[in-house]
């Protein structure tokens, strides 16, 4: 199979697994998931659409060997036993009284919204080597539009929000699999630009989910803490499930090594002159600190908080989505 | 302390570098676009005291490490602390005068100072050089060598009869080690008795002289008299077939009063006496045939042998015959007197071995080879006359006219403390000047207060001798026919001032004279002939030197110890500073005490290697200061509850079950 493809790429159709040909030093080719890919080699797969589609196949490729049985149903109807059913699926009450095999017949649940939040901010575009990390927006797009391919795929309806200082783009949550090609026009047209302030974004969705929904935010979380908190306890308080993903560059947890050097911020424009060598160690302690203190904040209030480095596949952020959806059963 | 390469000292300039990148550094670096700017700011706020704080013991630790690398590179060492030293020239100025000769208890003074000399010597290294200086023997050169060379010099060094200049000794030491120490250390090891007629006047001070080292001897100065001077016949040669007397004066410091003196003529005691310590005593001198005669003056034996005995030499000769030019007054009564006391005989002008002319009058008529004493005239008028007559006569001084007007006196520095000490009472109210014909060898015998020469001798070109005296000898010219110095001037004059022969009869050890014409050897006290050479040095050794023409002697003179050398006291420390100011001077009087002053450059334990050490941990306790905040990192990491994990590679991610 592998040697019908065109060089690195092996596909499936049907939603079927795909698997991807890696060149892993000088050990002999693999075929690896998609969603186990580094950022770095899913971005020579494609555009979004695709890559999202390959991650989610390979991340439910995964799923079948794990001891996961499925989705939530409810049920719908009574209809006759036929030869070859389930025999787990006969209502052996009705036959108590009836003296007939019925069959129970189950209807998917579809009424979870679910609302994805991208930082679209300036401080997003930023890459700490452009070369080998993708930028902290493509992960998120890319990750946005995965998670969304995977709700649709349980009859959720999913929305999204691109945000800034505000609302840029919003695309209202809906069902369906055509709206999934929506959701990512939208999610691919989003460009990083301006200031964070996520709790607009947050109030904005506060005010138009009604029913008890799922917010997932996607922001390297560069914002006024305490307002977002704030934001974030609100929706909880609302009775949402929030699901935090703090997208980190693994050029943030450590200063570049040089010497001397003015720090400026792309959002504010901000100077800050440092010698890296006096605070190297204070800032690798402050950066811990931060997200320690988003844990211990968000974690209280039943916000699953995620940090995601984005040189890391995409499946362990797909994961604790997916610890995340089985908790809301 | 003490450095062994100070020029390494130059790298402490380094500890400028942390220095100004502390204190003026302004992070001027690249502009770097960082979204995280927030945690960078929260960092340097909450941490900014220990930053600060830990940037100051960072650049202490820096500046600390750079200082202490570069004070090990110089080799530092801790003075005095050990038995080697860094490389040193010394020069060992060795007292080897007469007056070291002195024995206290069982030990000769020069012995110890011998011993410490190889002391020195003893404790070289083999990259010292070293010179010996003996300061008895002034005529010597300093002896370089190394260790083993320069202690057989000490070895073999014996007292002398000299008398030692300690200055001029230590500033020959210190000429010798400013031409040959090169990039040595320098020491000069001063081993005297520090006698203080040894130690008169001051040098001048100098600048970057090399240190002192001197033995201060504990053994005080024994008593000591001395024959201090002889006189024979006062001052006036003895005439042959006449006695005469020796005036022997004893000098010095004892218990008794008196001692036994003894007189020898020619190897032979002719005369005893118990003589009072502190004047002359006067033994007769019998008469004697014409000819030089030697002899010595003894008294009995004290702590120092060499000033017991003093040797002396005179002439015994007929008394000159003697011719007058003309009338000259009072000088004409002073000739008769002389004569018939036997110190001189008349004859006719052309016959007389000396011819008193005044104003040169006659003196064309006399032989060449006939010695003259010319008077200066009574009348400028006489002077182109006079002058003629001189150079005629081939004499080429001139008279001029007297500079100025007024009384003149004679120069008490050229009278002697003989019978000539009189004439500092004449005065002279009419004085020529002489003007010399340029370079001469020609002697000036007196001179005048103003340092213008009164009287001069020559040789005239047919080899006579001559006179030339600055004023007439007239009651109008001068007092001097009218005092008591007339009769031994005109003795001196026509005595032993011209006569034909060598006048020198006494001289110091390795004194250099001029040999009378015709010598060919010299024999000394040690019976050993040396050959004659214009400006012979004389030996080290006391005693009658013979000057020989063939087997003819020609002059005897006798060698001694100057008197000043028997003086023993000695010069306290604050003397020989005062004589020696702006130099380092240490002092020792104990042996033990001596080993640790000499070599002041000395290296103890070089203490390089503890201070490269503590530097190298300065260097790494900076290493783990600037690391600190890194581990306190990792640690709250480890402790801290758990954040998302970084995923290292896709594969353990894939094995993880995903």
């Amino acid at each position: 199979m592998a040697g019908a493809r065109p060089a690195g790429i092996c596909g499936s159709r049907g939603g079927a697994a795909t698997f991807h040909r890696v060149k892993t030093g000088n050990k002999p080719t693999e075929l690896l998931r998609a969603d186990l890919l580094e950022p770095h080699d899913l971005a020579a797969l494609g555009g979004i659409e695709f890559v999202a589609r390959q991650i989610v196949e390979g991340f439910i490729a995964g799923l079948h060997r794990s001891p996961h049985r499925g989705f939530s149903v409810e049920f719908a109807e009574h209809r006759m036993y036929q030869p070859g059913d389930d025999l787990r699926h006969i209502d052996w009450r009705v036959f108590g009284r009836s003296d007939r095999y019925y069959i129970k017949q189950f209807e998917e649940e579809t009424n979870l919204r679910a609302y994805l939040l991208v930082d679209v901010s300036a401080s997003m575009e930023w890459t700490s080597d452009a070369d080998r990390i993708p930028p902290k927006l493509w992960y998120a797009k890319q990750l946005a539009a995965s998670l969304a391919l995977l709700l649709l795929r349980q009859g959720d309806s999913v929305g999204l929000i691109g945000f800034d200082h505000e609302v840029r783009s919003r695309v209202a949550p809906r069902g369906g699999r055509r709206h999934w090609y929506e959701l990512v026009r939208t999610v691919g047209a989003l460009h990083g630009a301006g200031r964070t302030e996520a709790h607009t974004a947050l109030r904005d969705v506060a005010g138009r989910l009604r029913r008890r929904g799922l917010i997932i935010l996607l922001s390297d979380l560069l914002v006024d803490a305490e307002t977002t908190r704030l934001a974030l306890r609100f929706l909880r308080h609302r009775g949402h499930e929030v699901l935090v993903f703090h997208l980190l560059d693994p050029g943030e947890r450590e200063l570049p090594g040089m010497g001397d050097a003015r720090f400026v911020d792309p959002e504010s424009g901000e100077e800050l002159p440092v010698s890296v060598a006096d605070l190297r160690s204070e800032y690798r302690d402050a950066v811990v600190e931060a997200l320690l203190e988003w844990r211990d904040a968000l974690v209280p209030q039943a916000v699953d908080y995620v940090v995601v480095e984005t040189d890391q596949p995409m499946a362990l952020a797909l994961r604790a989505y997916l610890h995340k959806r089985e908790r809301l059963g | 302390m003490g450095l062994l390469t100070p020029a390494f000292l130059v790298l402490g300039a380094a500890i400028a570098v942390p220095l100004i990148l502390h204190l003026f550094q302004r992070h001027q670096g690249p502009r770097v676009v960082f979204p995280a700017l927030r945690y960078l700011r929260r960092a340097e706020t909450e941490h900014a005291r220990r930053i600060k704080l830990r940037q100051i013991l960072l650049m202490l630790l820096r500046v600390t490490a750079l200082a202490l690398l570069a004070l090990a590179a110089s080799r530092p060492f801790i003075r005095a602390a050990g038995a080697s030293h860094q490389p040193t020239a010394v020069a060992i100025v060795l007292d080897n005068s007469m007056s070291t000769s002195v024995v206290t208890g069982d030990v000769r003074l020069l012995d110890e100072l011998k011993s410490r000399a190889l002391e020195t010597l003893e404790a070289a290294e083999p990259e010292d050089v070293f010179w010996l200086i003996r300061a008895g023997s002034p005529w010597e050169p300093a002896w370089p060598g190394d260790a083993r060379t320069t202690a057989a010099r000490v070895a073999e060094t014996e007292a002398s009869s000299a008398a030692a200049d300690l200055r001029a000794a230590v500033e020959r030491a210190r000429a010798v080690l400013d031409a040959g120490a090169g990039a040595r250390a320098a020491e000069i090891h001063l081993l005297s008795d520090l006698q203080a007629s040894n130690l008169m006047g001051a040098s001048e001070p100098a600048q970057n002289a090399p240190p002192v080292v001197a033995w201060v001897t504990r053994a005080q100065p024994p008593a000591n008299i001395a024959v201090a001077d002889i006189d024979v016949g006062g001052g006036v040669a003895p005439i042959a077939g006449q006695r005469s007397t020796v005036a022997a004066l004893l000098t010095g410091t004892g218990t008794t009063d008196s001692v036994s003196v003894r007189m020898a003529l020619d190897g032979r005691v002719i005369a005893a006496a118990t003589a009072p310590v502190g004047s002359a005593t006067i033994l007769p001198f019998p008469s004697r045939a014409t000819g030089f005669v030697g002899g010595w003056v003894e008294k009995d034996p004290d702590a120092l042998r060499p000033d017991d005995r003093r040797w002396f030499a005179t002439r015994v000769g007929p008394p000159p015959t003697v011719a007058i030019g003309g009338p000259m007054g009072l000088v004409d009564e002073a000739l008769a007197v002389l004569e018939s006391a036997g110190r001189i005989r008349r004859a006719a002008l052309r016959d007389a071995e000396v011819a008193l002319l005044p104003a040169g009058r006659g003196i064309e008529g006399l032989p060449p080879a006939q010695s003259v004493v010319i008077v200066a005239p009574d009348s400028l008028l006489e002077l182109q006359a006079v002058n003629r007559r001189l150079g005629a006569a081939g004499i080429r001084w001139t008279l001029d006219p007297p500079a100025g007007s007024g009384v003149a006196r004679f120069d008490p520095a050229t009278l002697g403390d003989g019978p000539l000490r009189t004439l500092d009472q004449v005065r002279l109210s009419s004085v020529f000047r002489l003007t010399p014909p340029g370079a001469t060898a020609d002697t000036v015998l007196l001179r005048l207060n103003d340092g213008t020469p009164w009287a001069v001798r020559g040789i005239r070109p047919g080899g006579g001798r001559f006179v030339l005296l600055g004023s007439p000898l007239s009651e109008q010219a001068t007092t001097l026919p009218t005092t008591p110095a007339l009769l031994p001037l005109l003795d001196r004059l026509l005595g032993p001032w011209i006569a034909a022969r060598s006048a020198v009869t006494e001289a110091a050890p390795g004194d250099e004279i001029a040999l009378p014409g015709g010598a060919t050897s010299v024999i000394g006290p040690d019976s050993v002939a040396e050959p004659a050479m214009a400006g012979f040095r004389l030996g080290a050794a006391p005693g009658l030197y013979r000057v020989l023409a063939d087997d003819s002697v020609l002059a005897i003179i006798a060698v001694n110890s100057p008197a000043l050398e028997s003086d023993l006291r000695r010069a306290d420390v604050r003397r020989l500073r005062e004589a020696f100011p702006a130099v380092d001077i240490v002092t020792a009087d104990r042996p033990e005490e001596w080993g640790r002053r000499i070599f002041q450059q000395r290296v103890g334990r070089e203490i390089w290697r503890p201070l490269a050490l503590i530097a190298l941990l300065l260097l790494v306790l900076e290493a783990l200061v600037a690391a600190t905040g890194a581990r306190r990192a990792a640690l709250r990491v480890r402790h801290a509850p758990p954040v998302p994990p970084r995923t290292a590679t896709p594969r353990e991610t894939q094995a993880a079950g995903g």
